[in-house]
This record gives C-alpha cells, sequence and structure tokens, in this order.
C-alpha cells in the first residue's frame, strides 16, 4: 500500500519554489538598474601637516591644504593620503592619491579624487595628470577624465581624454568637457554621444 | 452555536496554507511585472549625438549643437537630424520625457513589419521643428511638413505627402497628417 501523501508537504514545497523564483526575478531586476550614483562622498578631514626633511622645498605626509581668498572664504582645499611635496622655488606643490575639493561662494560645489596632482601658484594652475573622478557636490552629477586642469584665474575645470559625465540613468561622452564653477554649467565638445546606462 | 469539533484547526488549517499560497503568488506576479518593466525600458534607447552639449545645472537644460542626431531604437530603427536638439528628463533622470529638435529637421524610420510582412520606409522633413517623445513613441514633424513614403519589395509604390504637421507613431508605425495633401503613385500592371 502505498504510504498518504502529505498535502502540508506539497503546499510547502510550492511555496517555498515561488519564493526562490521571487527573490530570484527580484535580485536579478535589481542588479540591472544601475546605481544612481557611482561615487562616495568624498568627506575632507582635517589633519595638521607633519613636516618632513625633504632634498628641496617641504614635504608633508597625510597633510591639507586650504586655499582662501581676501575675504577668507575657502576657495579650494586638497588633502593627500600619500605625500605633499611643496616646492618654494618654484611655487608648486604636488601630491600623490588626493581628495581636492572646489568651493563656489564659500560652499563645496566639486569634489575631485585622483592618483596626483600639481597645484602651479605662479601659473593659477592646478592639474590633475591622470585618471581623474569627480562628483558635483550641491546638483547631481559625476564626471570622469584622463586629464584635468583647474584654472583658478577663469574658475573652470577643463578635461580631456575619454571624458564623461553621467546623471542618473544617462551618461554624455565628448572630447573634452567645461565645469564652469561659477555659473554652474558643464560644457562638452566634440563627438558627444548620450546614452542611457544599461 | 456550534461546538469544537476536530474538523475545525484542520480547516483552519487548510486556509492558511491556501492564503499563504496566495500571497506568494501574488508577490510572484509583481516580481515579473518589475522584471518585464525594467526590461521594457532596457530595449527602448535613444542615443544622441551632437558637436557640442550644455548641461545648465541650475535649469536642467540639456542643449545640443551642430549636426544633432537621435538615434531610435525600440524593435525598429529611426534617425532624426536637425542643428539644434533640447531634451527633457524626468525628474528621476531616467527616461526622457521630450526631445525637441530645431529646423530644418529631417526624420527617417524604416518601419516594423505589418501582420502581411510588409515594411515601409518613412522621410519626413520639415523647416520648423520636431518633438520626440519617448514613453509615446510618437515624432510630431512641424513646419512645411514634407513625408516621402515607399513601400519596401514593392518596386514603384510611393506616397508623397504635405501636411502642415505630420506625426509618426513608431509603435504603431502609423503616419498622421493634419491638413494634407497627398499624391500617390502605384505602378501600372501589364
Amino acid at each position: 500500500m502505498n504510504p498518504p501523501i502529505n498535502t502540508r508537504a506539497i503546499y510547502l514545497a510550492v511555496i517555498v519554489a515561488i519564493a526562490l523564483v521571487s527573490a530570484g526575478i527580484y535580485f536579478y531586476t535589481r542588479a540591472t538598474v544601475p546605481p544612481d550614483e557611482v561615487l562616495d562622498s568624498l568627506p575632507i578631514e582635517t589633519k595638521k601637516p607633519q613636516a618632513e626633511s625633504a632634498d628641496r622645498g617641504v614635504s608633508i605626509r597625510g597633510g591639507e591644504i586650504v586655499q582662501k581668498d581676501e575675504e577668507g572664504r575657502v576657495l579650494w582645499r586638497v588633502k593627500a593620503d600619500g605625500d605633499m611635496t611643496y616646492d618654494d622655488k618654484a611655487d608648486v606643490v604636488e601630491g600623490v592619491n588626493i581628495e581636492f575639493e572646489i568651493n563656489r561662494r564659500g560652499k563645496p560645489s566639486i569634489g575631485i579624487k585622483a592618483p596626483s596632482f600639481k597645484a602651479d601658484y605662479a601659473a593659477q594652475l592646478v592639474t590633475f595628470p591622470q585618471g581623474v573622478t569627480g562628483k558635483l557636490l550641491d546638483a547631481p552629477g559625476n564626471f570622469s577624465a584622463q586629464h584635468l586642469e583647474y584654472q583658478l584665474t577663469t574658475a573652470k575645470l577643463i578635461g580631456t581624454g575619454g571624458v564623461r559625465f553621467q546623471r542618473g540613468h544617462y551618461s554624455a561622452g565628448a572630447d573634452q568637457l567645461v565645469v564652469d564653477i561659477n555659473n554652474p554649467e558643464v560644457r562638452m565638445h566634440g563627438n558627444v554621444n548620450l546614452t542611457r546606462r544599461q | 452555536m456550534k461546538a469544537p469539533t476536530a474538523e475545525m484547526p484542520a480547516r483552519l488549517e487548510r486556509v492558511i496554507v491556501v492564503l499563504a499560497v496566495a500571497a506568494a503568488a501574488i508577490v510572484l506576479l509583481i516580481s515579473v511585472g518589475l522584471a518585464v518593466g525594467q526590461q521594457s525600458k532596457a530595449t527602448r534607447t535613444a542615443i544622441v549625438e551632437a558637436d557640442d552639449l550644455v548641461i545648465n545645472l541650475d535649469k536642467d537644460t540639456w542643449e545640443f549643437t551642430g549636426k544633432c542626431r537621435l538615434n531610435i531604437n525600440a524593435g525598429h530603427t529611426a534617425q532624426m537630424s536637425a542643428p539644434r536638439m533640447s531634451v527633457q528628463f524626468s525628474k528621476k533622470m531616467d527616461q526622457i520625457l521630450q526631445l525637441t529638435a530645431y529646423g530644418p529637421v529631417k526624420f527617417h524610420v524604416v518601419t516594423k513589419a505589418n501582420e502581411e510582412g510588409i515594411r515601409r520606409d518613412i522621410s519626413v522633413s520639415a523647416q520648423k521643428q520636431a518633438v520626440y517623445r519617448e514613453a509615446a513613441q510618437t515624432v510630431e514633424i512641424i513646419g512645411a511638413a514634407e513625408a516621402n513614403i515607399t513601400t519596401l519589395g514593392v518596386q514603384g509604390e510611393a506616397a508623397h505627402i504635405v501636411g502642415d504637421k505630420i506625426t509618426a507613431n513608431l509603435k504603431t508605425s502609423q503616419i498622421f497628417v493634419d491638413k494634407p495633401q497627398m499624391k500617390i503613385e502605384t505602378p501600372l500592371e501589364d
């Protein structure tokens, strides 16, 4: 004689199967949606620079430089995880593994992460020579470029080399990207293409 | 009032099991709905190409200039070209609400095959502007609009339509013309 079929076990098996399929579909759907914000926030910590001896200038490890205008408002600040070197003869600061923050009217406007930077006070130019990622701090949007310059006289960021600007699900690429700090505007030039991120 | 019997807990248990199965089925249906919705968004793509782009971050306006091209891929292939295009996105920035192209505008689409397997090649031009709406999959071409429609695979069959406004519905592969003037050419049979 066959053993009686346990109906409760069948119901439970059906529920478990449906729950597993539902969970699978839910996680698959979640996986296809890109995150709104790709970059993490860029917290700036204040640390006292620790000067080390150097052949020329001053070498600082784990320091922060804050640049202010005549009215005492912060223009930009940079924090380095690696070495930061100040060459007093050339009037140049260089740093490795940096987080750079640009302020607009005293408020954080743009955060930049880059493997290195160079601030040339005489030329009024900050250069990020490779693999730059940036984040707008007062509006949604991220950008990336192979090379980035911050012109202090014009308050413009100019990116070149595979530049991309991302907002929400859309991403625009071009040959050149210009972020105007004073007029909150992003301009892209040459071979512009706008695509939806899948 | 009925006295409690051994049958009652068994019935109650059966009701609970049925309710649980129904709840699980609802969850499954919602998941499938979400997945289908996601996929339909993913398969409908619009790509804009241009020489320059200006994004006003305060007003959230995206203005393309210089040899602007819109490529729409949603089962059919459609292209639009104009000197200037302005894009308005949804608040979540997950969809193009409206793309306005400023004239002179050219629009070209090869429709999906209909029930008889017939596809049509439609070329529309206008002097003023064209408006593309992604959700509705429509293109409105405004200002002395002219359309040339040819049936692919049928030699010599063509139509030339002139109107104030021509609306192409990319979902249904239909063309609507305001104040039309139409000329149809069909080949004579021997």
